[in-house]
């Protein structure tokens, strides 16, 4: 994740789009984490997704 | 607070899953290093394989390896606490059967390797790999490979999901009757270069607007909640579990 929001601070304006489809349960601790972590890059709620389901493991 | 901890990863490149030499001839290129540690109690673990095929050492005890069924893995991967439990079952029902059964941490300090142990109740073979050629060699993330009695690796995987202990079970079946590894025991839908992104809208983590991802007139198009469309020159698409 580390390396996913360098990624997106150093190559937006280059046309590369990083997104996270967050596939824990609990979301208020998703959030929590987000904000410490200081992520910028869009997250999204995964959970109940088809993306999720078919694409998602661990 | 919880970590992040990768699920997976899909982009606009390819993923590769699941893994298995079984196919093939097996040969010495993926025989998996010999590997010298301890496990999370202090005991002196050794793994090798030489001319007398794999065999592992705890302590003062040596023994042969039939099937070694290794994970590797961090404490703080959430993904990783439902396999080891899933592990432990695989553990109980093989352990007289000369099959070893391991957690590999590759990342993370002993402490939290023990608290996990503990936490879980685990007490199959959880060793410290910090730093080892097997970690560094087989580790990815949360990885899964088993190898036969000559140490060579015959199936691999990457991430976890409920229900692949059958397939692990499966194959170490087959590898006991001399049988061929199945690659496809644990599948998993992967993008392979050339693969359109599916369609799919997902909600904001935070609320507010979500998002829509599609392939529309052959580029990759981003729309939000008012229709406004952006295509950006490649994305990179990130499953967690934090």
């Amino acid at each position: 994740m580390v390396h996913l929001q360098r990624f997106h601070e150093k190559y937006r304006k280059d046309g590369l789009r990083v997104f996270v489809i967050c596939m824990q349960d609990d979301l208020d601790a998703a959030r929590k984490t987000t904000k410490e972590r200081g992520w910028t890059f869009p997250v999204f709620d995964g959970i109940g997704s088809a993306l999720g389901a078919r694409f998602a493991f661990g | 607070m919880r970590s992040a901890t990768t699920v997976a990863a899909v982009g606009l490149l390819a993923i590769g899953v699941a893994t298995v030499a079984g196919a093939e001839e097996p040969s010495t290129a993926n025989r998996i290093p010999a590997f010298a540690g301890k496990t999370s109690g202090g005991e002196s673990f050794s793994l090798g394989s030489g001319g007398e095929g794999l065999r592992l050492r705890r302590g003062e005890r040596e023994s042969p390896v039939k099937a070694a069924l290794l994970h590797f893995f961090q404490p703080d991967c959430n993904a990783c606490f439902d396999e080891m439990k899933a592990l432990q079952e695989v553990h109980d029902g093989l352990a007289e059967k000369e099959v070893l059964v391991a957690s590999v941490a590759h990342r993370g300090d002993e402490v939290a390797v023990r608290a996990l142990v503990e936490r879980l109740g685990l007490t199959y073979p959880v060793v410290m790999g910090q730093g080892s050629e097997l970690a560094r060699r087989h580790s990815r993330g949360d990885a899964t490979v088993l190898a036969d009695a000559a140490g060579v690796v015959r199936y691999s995987q990457v991430g976890y999901r409920a229900g692949d202990a059958k397939g692990w079970n499966e194959n170490i079946r087959r590898l006991l009757a001399g049988e061929d590894v199945r690659a496809d025991v644990n599948p998993r839908a992967v993008l392979a270069v050339g693969d359109a992104f599916p369609n799919v809208r997902l909600p904001a983590l935070e609320g507010g607007e979500g998002i829509s991802l599609a392939v529309e007139e052959g580029r990759l198009t981003f729309r939000d909640a008012s229709g406004n469309a952006t295509h950006p020159r490649a994305a990179v698409g990130f499953f967690s579990r934090y």
